[in-house]
């Protein structure tokens, strides 16, 4: 299939109404776009880069221990949608760690339970092709086929979550996946801390787009406390981050404590398992 | 031909040399004279290109990127015909400005947009 061959069209346009007098003129932005007095309006929306990007980047890390930051144990129970999405998200991660890793059994039960996740969401009908065929490009040990796959599969349930009206479901599997990817990302800088690796955890503009996210669904009904907990984890990784980019970069306390934020939100809908410490 | 059709021809050729293209692209519509901001988390060691089509008049649509402190951070730039890009090495990992802007004297209100970027 081509790479062309886009499922949906994403709209995001933002206008600048007032920048008439500018137009045309190559003017830079100025420093701290994201609270810009006149002229310029810069919106505060970030695009969530896709997994595959991040795993693009991920790959020229080395060769780190992929395999044992595999986590599938049995996803904690729940019928809570808000925690069904974030956990898809979570399982998706997941897939593309065990791809990372290259365990074709591995990256199965990832499209095993990504099945059932959906299922539960209401979206078996939309998700069986896609995890069938993750399990069978697997099972040719095809990775780039599993990742088109696994991306392809997560697009396919924020498109179908946004059919049913929960559009703001679908932001919760980008940030569930997210989560989970930071946290094994975090524990492989750790295992290894080199500076120059930790500089990808750079992300607070990301956190704010997910903060900002999250908010806006407990202003329309789905005041829950999981999206408290959420939203304390994610004010932990932002000051974290901030705190990073003022110091320069991330020390490696930092990362573990980054690794300990996500992990501690993790455990409201995917891990099962007690904190333990980075090595 | 419509602008998600021409930049998927323009950025078909960069899939061969190892890109892969974000499967969402992005589209709208001009509102107003004023250009269009995209803000988008990117990696340092990562490449990017960012391609936009327009329905302009050929050669009046610009992309351009920024980085955190307002400056160009494009290495390359491609205008060809409806399409315009941008080429960038992140320098650190960070939220980077892509900018869709009509050249001077252009009047894009009403004009549909379509972007695509790659990455590899």
């Amino acid at each position: 299939m081509s790479l062309l061959r886009f499922p949906m069209l994403t709209s995001i346009l933002w206008g600048l109404s007032w920048l008439a007098p500018l137009f045309g003129q190559e003017v830079p932005l100025p420093k701290n776009s994201t609270a810009l007095p006149a002229p310029f309006t810069v919106v505060s929306e970030v695009v969530v880069p896709s997994p595959p990007e991040i795993f693009a980047v991920l790959d020229k890390l080395g060769t780190p221990d992929w395999a044992g930051q595999i986590q599938l144990q049995v996803l904690p129970a729940n019928t809570d949608r808000t925690k069904l999405a974030l956990a898809f998200g979570g399982i998706v991660a997941e897939g593309f760690l065990a791809v990372q890793a290259k365990k074709t059994e591995a990256i199965q039960e990832v499209g095993r339970r990504a099945l059932k996740i959906a299922r539960a969401l209401g979206l078996e009908n939309a998700v069986t092709p896609h995890a069938n065929g993750i399990m069978e490009a697997a099972e040719k040990a095809d990775w780039k086929a599993v990742r088109a796959e696994l991306d392809l599969t997560e697009q396919t349930v924020k498109e179908q979550l946004a059919i049913l009206k929960d559009q703001e479901l679908g932001g919760l599997v980008s940030l569930g996946g997210w989560l989970r990817g930071t946290h094994a990302v975090t524990a492989l800088i750790s295992a290894d801390y080199n500076q120059d690796h930790a500089e990808i955890l750079h992300q607070p503009e990301l956190v704010k787009h997910f903060q900002n996210h999250v908010a806006a669904m407990t202003r329309t009904g789905h005041a829950k406390p999981e999206l408290d907990g959420l939203q304390e984890g994610l004010s932990q990784l932002l000051s974290l981050m901030q705190t990073a980019s003022d110091n320069e970069g991330f020390t490696a306390a930092e990362v573990s404590e980054v690794h300990g934020a996500c992990e501690k939100v993790l455990q409201e809908f995917y891990l099962t398992h007690e904190p333990k410490s980075v090595p | 031909m419509k602008p998600l059709e021409m930049v998927q021809k323009v950025a078909e050729p960069y899939v061969v040399q190892g890109f892969d293209l974000r499967r969402q692209p992005f589209s709208g519509v001009f509102e107003s004279s004023a250009p269009v901001l995209l803000r988008q988390q990117l990696y340092r060691g990562n490449e990017y290109w960012f391609w936009a089509s327009s329905t302009l008049p050929p050669g009046e649509l610009k992309v351009e990127i920024f980085n955190d402190e307002g400056t160009s951070v494009a290495v390359e730039s491609l205008n060809r015909g409806d399409t315009a890009g941008v080429r960038v090495l992140p320098k650190k990992t960070g939220t980077y400005t892509i900018r869709l802007i009509a050249t001077e004297g252009s009047s894009p209100t009403g004009a549909t947009w379509a972007m695509v970027y790659g990455y590899r």
